[in-house]
Order: C-alpha cells, then structure tokens, then sequence
C-alpha cells in the first residue's frame, strides 16, 4: 500500500460526493471520484486498483452491483475491498450488495464517523 | 404612411409591423431569462464556494467559531444545499448543521419564508424546519398541512412529525385517516417517523370511528406494521362489513384471535375466506391444520391457493408430513392445489441456492 491509501468514490450525487472527498481527504486519503456508472466501468478496466472503494448502488448508466461483479472479475482488483452505499428500506438492495461481493454496506442517510470508522477497518487490514 | 386607399394594403402592413415588433419583444425576453439565469447559477456556483467547506468541516465536527454573513442573495442556495444535506446525513453531523442553521437565524428565515407565496420557497422552509425541530413554527406548519397542494401539505405534515411526534400523531392520525385522497404510501412514510404515539392514538381510535373509517384505518395499522390491541381488532372481524373483516384479517397476528377468525373460515364471501385462512397461517395451532385442509377444496381457487400457501407455511409440519397429506386428499382440486404450491416452494428452493451459490 502507498503512503497515502488511495479511495475509489462512485457516486452520482455531487453534494455527497463533496462532503465524501472533503472527509476521506482530511482523513489523509487520496480519493478518486467517478460521478456515474459508465466512467466507474471504465475506470476499473483502465486503472490500477485502488485500496478501497466506496460505490453508491443507485448510479446513472450501469448500477453498483454491476460495478462490484465487474471489480470482482478483474485480476487486479478482485481483493479491493468494495463498501456500498445503500438506500434506507431496501433490505433486498443490501442482500443484492453482499451477495455480488462488497464487504460491507452503508445505509444512507449516513453517519460521517460510522462511515470513517468502517473504511479504516478495512484499510488497517489491507495494511 | 399613403396605401392609395386599400385597405387591405394598410391592414397587412400594420399586422406586419405588430408581428415584428412581438417578435422583437419575445427575443428580449428569452436574453433577458438567459441573463438572469446565468446570473443565478453564478450566485448560486458563489454560495457554494463559499458555505460549502464551512458545512463539509462542520459535518465532521469541526465547526468555526466565527460564521461570515450570509448574504440575502445566498439564503436560497444555502437553504437548497442544507437541506439536501440534512436528508442525506444524521446522527452528530445533522446535529452540527443545525447549529450552523441556528446560528445564522435561518428559523427565522424559514418562518418567515412560509407565508410567502413563492411554493419552492415554502417547501424549502418547510423541510428546514422539520430538520432543525422548530416548535415555534408549529401554528404556521398546521395551516400549510391543512392546504389542497399535496406536496405542501404532505411536507408540512412531515416537518410537523419530526418537530414533535407525539402532538403530531394525535393530529395527524386521524386526518390521515379521513384524507382518502392521500397516497397510503405516503401516509405511512411520514406516519412510521412518528413510531410509537401512532400505535397508542390509533388503537384509542378504532372502538370511535364509523364503519366507513374503519378500514383504512385498519390499512394503515398494516402499512405501519404496527400491532393493535387483541380487543380492538376482534370488535373489527365480528364486524358485518366486509372490507372492515378483510383489513382486520390481514393485521391479526395474535393467538388470542384464533376463534374469531376461525368463526370467518366459513364466511359467504370468498374474500374473507382468503384472508381467514392466510391469518390462521400465521396464528393457527396443529388442531387448525384440518380446517385448512378443508379449505383446500373451497370452490374459489384463491381460497385454496391461500389455504395450502397456509398449510406449507405452518412451522411445524415439514415435508414428510406434507406428503402424507397430500396422499391422503381425495379431493381432485385439493390435491393439485397443494401439489402446486409444494412446486412454487421448491422452485423458491432452488432459485435462492442458485443466488447465494
């Protein structure tokens, strides 16, 4: 892992996206945002895997459990560790989301400190 | 300006000339939306240069100790930014844009706002004010509550359950109940932030209300999931009203309503049957296993595909048994009727293996 562990943000929502960088960076993270779907794909095919990657499930053009089969197929992203951002009410979404591969599953609206506290789980282990 | 006298002639020029100058008047303002709205989006690209940051280090619990003022042109797009935030954040980071909301008198705004006519801004105030809590406001959200618009009133009501649950369930469970033109949906999204002072006003309600009230009240309790007292529902299914029983039926979820709804699995109306034999599947003991059977050659098809939905659905009668049962029907429609259902559930079996595989 480089000094700065490095986040994979896909989220379609530009004020969320805001506060996520605005806290993965003060964090000390390096943070790569993707805004929909379609780039989220290409970005995973095309650029090597980051430490982490925190993916909404509702995204314009492809959906999230698309993404995390698509992340889980690549050689090397296939450990990246994949937290999804799920809405409230939707049990079946959170399921859906384990059972494509992510890790752990955040339930919007979130809590910033929850939020943190379940990356750096994962981020201490990969180190 | 000299026609030679024709009429005609002048009556085309001047009509020329008025289609020009409309023309001429549309073009200016279509300029003039495009300016104000390049204007407004720069405003607003200001505002969020600006009040982002502040907002974003609040929400991780650093908030500064001294705020700038926020300027009259800003109000909106802060309130807009704020509130998209409330809705997607909680916890301690709800609580710190609160305090910057605070801070800023942006209540006072926000009342104010209410009584204006504009509807984008109402909403907005509406929504502010339900996230900060703000009890002053109750009056003016009540009025707003009681408009045609739905959505206004819709988010009134929902400002009015986050201010206070309790005051709002009293209020507002008995409006919901009689606006049959709100969506159920609806309802039970902004009755569910209520929790439980909704249980306690429906449940005092129910023994009060008129037959005609009686089964949406009784949808909402189901909507809400929320579990009514025995004896307010066993009143509902000795009813004489059939969409009263069926709503009733569909709640029940208490052995000590086992005989009233056993006393309904022989009811005239085969929609009462149904939702008889899917609540004595939830609530039915072993000696309810023959009634269901019985049930299984009910001359309705949706009686018997919810009798053996029933039967394969009972705890304690596993496959083996079920078998057995099935062997033993004589009735030709009982037989297929549990054969099929014996199939669905197989075939869920399988598919749920196959996706966890």
């Amino acid at each position: 892992m480089s000094a700065q562990p490095t986040v994979l943000v896909v989220e379609d929502d530009v004020h969320i996206a805001h506060v996520l960088t605005f806290m993965l960076e003060r964090q000390g993270y390096q943070v790569t945002h993707v805004a929909d779907g379609r780039a989220a794909s290409a970005h995973v095919i095309g650029s090597p895997a980051p430490d982490l990657v925190l993916l909404d499930v509702m995204l314009p053009y492809v959906d999230g459990f698309e993404i995390v089969g698509l992340i889980r197929a690549q050689d090397s992203w296939k450990d990246t560790p994949v937290i999804m951002l799920t809405a409230k009410n939707t049990e079946r979404d959170t399921v859906r989301a384990l059972d494509a591969g992510a890790n752990d599953f955040i339930i919007k609206p979130f809590q910033p400190q929850e939020l943190l506290a379940r990356l750096r789980r994962f981020l201490k282990t990969a180190a | 300006m000299n026609f030679g006298g024709d009429p005609i002639l002048a009556a085309a020029f001047w009509t020329g000339i008025a289609a020009l100058l409309l023309t001429l008047l549309l073009g200016l303002e279509i300029l003039r939306l495009r300016i104000s709205l390049r204007a407004r989006q720069r405003r607003e690209t200001r505002t969020l240069a600006r009040w982002r940051p502040i907002l974003n280090a609040a929400i991780v619990g650093d908030t500064p100790h001294e705020l700038p003022r926020l300027a009259a042109s800003e109000r909106l797009h802060f309130i807009k930014l704020w509130v998209h935030l409330q809705a997607s954040l909680r916890g301690e980071a709800g609580a710190a844009l609160n305090d910057i909301a605070g801070r800023l008198g942006l209540h006072l705004e926000a009342r104010a706002m209410l009584g204006r006519r504009a509807r984008t801004e109402r909403l907005l105030a509406a929504l502010m004010l339900g996230h900060l809590g703000d009890r002053q406001a109750w009056p003016q959200l009540l009025r707003l509550a009681g408009m045609d618009d739905p959505t206004l009133s819709l988010t009134a009501l929902w400002a009015l359950v986050r201010i206070d649950p309790q005051a709002a369930a009293e209020y507002l469970t008995p409006l919901f109940i009689e606006r049959e033109d709100w969506a159920m949906s609806h309802v039970a999204g902004i009755l569910q932030q209520a929790g439980t002072p909704v249980v306690a006003v429906l449940a005092g309600m129910l023994p009060r209300l008129r037959a005609e009230r009686l089964p949406r009240a009784l949808r909402i309790a189901e909507a809400l999931r929320v579990e009514l007292p025995a004896e307010s529902l066993r009143a509902a299914l000795a009813s004489g009203d059939v969409a009263v029983v069926t709503a009733a039926l569909r709640i029940v979820n208490t052995p000590l309503l086992q005989d009233a709804v056993r006393a309904r699995l022989g009811d005239e109306d085969w929609q009462v049957r149904v939702q008889a034999a899917k609540a004595l599947g939830r609530i039915g003991d072993r000696s309810d296993v023959d009634r269901l059977v019985a049930l299984l050659a009910d001359r309705e098809w949706w009686v018997r595909y919810r009798a053996a939905q029933a039967l394969v659905d009972l705890p304690w009668l596993k496959r083996p048994d079920l078998a057995a049962l099935h062997a033993r029907l004589e009735d030709r429609y009982a037989a297929d009727m549990l054969a099929q259902v014996l199939a669905e559930q197989d075939a869920a079996t399988a598919n749920a293996e196959m996706e966890t595989a």
